[in-house]
């Protein structure tokens, strides 16, 4: 693998996400160093090693440096390779191929600064602008261990609905890390409205959305959106990694307030979170039939293996049947 | 105008049809002009006006030349806004290198790793930059290249690595297995056999 899992750090409190994703997370892969990127399957790079391992983290001091909780050294491309980007299928994201792997990537709006600690590419060309000054790109990797919007991408979803000048509806944004890559996907004509109820976290959040201007960062409850409906806009798009076992109403409530018609919705579900005896498959049909009453047309449903277990990323379009620009 | 004779009229009809027989029909717009013309100086004194004053009727009948419509500008210079004004590939022959090479990642991997094919028919994809990885702020060494280690292309650093001889030793091993039984090894052994008597 292109990316290694590291801990996600513990300590998310608050209760709009509950905890749920605390400190439990972390472990490495074990034998999932130095393989393939996505592009690759990994074949001699190492089994599965021991499982999840063992819960690390904790609950983390604050401030930890730049990577915070995240453990284990990040695999992949060192710093000084050469990789060649390429425009990805999706609208706004990249791919840039190296000699070992391939990975994801999103341009960087703020260039010379990276986020979370995530590796950055950076592309001089020769071509000088007419002031003379050669034009300098930076772009920021995407780990799909980070972000179930990436790894969903990796999964193959058809369609992400984002694309430049989107306005995004992020709900359960956390620290930031994967409302920054959006971020620079809808761009400077876009704008992503971050809703995250942990203060802790909604602190990392507002920090990265004094760099990035077209974040919204509101640090509120998404079970009463109308909390927040005096800063948020009809959007085209809803992206929900609530985690929470009501997270089809809390959907279905921004939806109802926020979401055009024939607007998209892109929501990762976690099956322990929402009833942690059933079979993952049941949870996903019954969480699935819920958003269907809320008139959520389901599109395609797909399981975030290898980059989280038991997961599923459900994608529909509001009120209508096909996804209207 | 009206003073043509009926004799002119055949003789101008006659013209016209040698000179549409004659294949004449070139782009350029072919007047009626000349004819009208010969006319008005046949009846210079009825009609001095029109010779000098507004083009005649039969001056201004043109033939349309049809505009040939210009095509698209062709491929576009960068990837759009979409993709940021990624700009268009600028195939140098490094950079054509670099990308046979990651065509060809399986045989560098030497079987360790594998990858998805690439099943783009041309391996030269429409837009594409090379860039170079900066590892985070708090990367340590084992996540950067030394001064000595970075190179300037993908096919530098697959050569520089430490495994670089194991491609030699490889392609003369497939080699001498395509070439058994191949001309230039007959020779050698014809060429062995001959030695030794």
């Amino acid at each position: 693998m292109g990316f290694e899992r590291g801990g996600r750090g513990g300590g998310r409190g608050g209760n709009f996400r509950g905890g749920d994703r605390g400190g439990g997370r972390g472990g490495g892969r074990g034998g999932a160093r130095g393989g393939a990127g996505f592009g690759g399957r990994g074949g001699a790079g190492g089994g599965r090693g021991g499982g999840r391992g063992a819960p690390r983290g904790g609950a983390r001091g604050r401030g930890a440096g730049g990577r915070g909780g995240r453990g284990g050294a990040a695999g992949g491309a060192k710093g000084g390779k050469k990789v060649i980007v390429e425009p990805h299928r999706h609208k706004g994201v990249f791919v840039a191929r190296g000699g070992k792997e391939d990975l994801l990537a999103t341009i960087n709006t703020v260039p010379g600064e990276s986020v979370y600690g995530e590796k950055r590419i950076s592309v001089e060309s020769d071509k000088k602008s007419e002031d003379g000054v050669a034009t300098k790109t930076e772009y920021r990797i995407w780990n799909p261990f980070r972000s179930k919007l990436a790894a969903g991408i990796l999964g193959g979803l058809e369609t992400i609905y984002m694309k430049p000048g989107s306005k995004v509806l992020y709900l359960g944004a956390a620290s930031g890390t994967s409302v920054s890559h959006v971020a620079d996907i809808v761009g400077p004509t876009g704008s992503v409205y971050a809703v995250e109820f942990s203060h802790r976290s909604g602190r990392d959040l507002i920090n990265m959305a004094t760099r990035r201007t077209n974040v919204i960062p509101i640090v509120e409850d998404a079970r009463k959106p109308m909390a927040y409906r005096m800063l948020v806009p009809m959007v085209d798009v809803i992206f929900a990694d609530v985690a929470q076992p009501d997270q089809a109403r809390i959907v279905g409530i921004n939806a109802k307030l926020f979401l055009k018609q024939g607007g998209g919705l892109l929501i990762s579900i976690k099956a322990s979170c929402i009833d942690s005896t059933a079979p993952p498959e049941q949870v996903f049909a019954s969480e699935v039939q819920k958003l269907r009453e809320d008139k959520f047309t389901p599109k395609e449903q797909l399981t975030l293996e290898p980059y989280e277990r038991d997961h599923a990323m459900v994608s529909c379009v509001y009120l209508q049947k096909e996804y209207q620009e | 105008m009206a003073a043509l004779t009926e004799a002119d009229i055949e003789r101008l009809l006659s013209e016209a049809e040698a000179r549409l027989a004659g294949n004449e029909s070139s782009n350029k717009a072919i007047t009626v002009v000349a004819p009208a013309s010969k006319a008005n100086a046949l009846a210079s004194v009825a009609t001095p006006s029109t010779a000098s004053g507004e083009p005649s009727k039969a001056e201004k009948l043109t033939m349309r030349v049809p505009q040939v419509q210009k095509k698209d500008k062709g491929p576009k210079d960068n990837a759009g806004a979409d993709w940021y004004n990624m700009p268009r590939t600028e195939l140098t022959p490094q950079l054509k290198r670099d990308l046979q090479v990651l065509r060809m990642r399986d045989v560098i991997a030497m079987g360790k790793q594998h990858f998805k094919k690439d099943n783009r028919k041309d391996f030269v994809p429409e837009y594409c930059q090379v860039g170079t990885i900066i590892a985070g702020a708090a990367d340590g060494s084992s996540q950067r290249l030394t001064r000595k280690e970075k190179k300037r292309t993908i096919v530098e650093e697959v050569l520089s690595a430490e495994n670089a001889s194991k491609f030699k030793s490889k392609f003369h091993e497939i080699q001498e297995k395509k070439m058994s039984g191949k001309k230039g090894f007959y020779k050698k052994v014809v060429a062995g056999r001959r030695k030794r008597p």
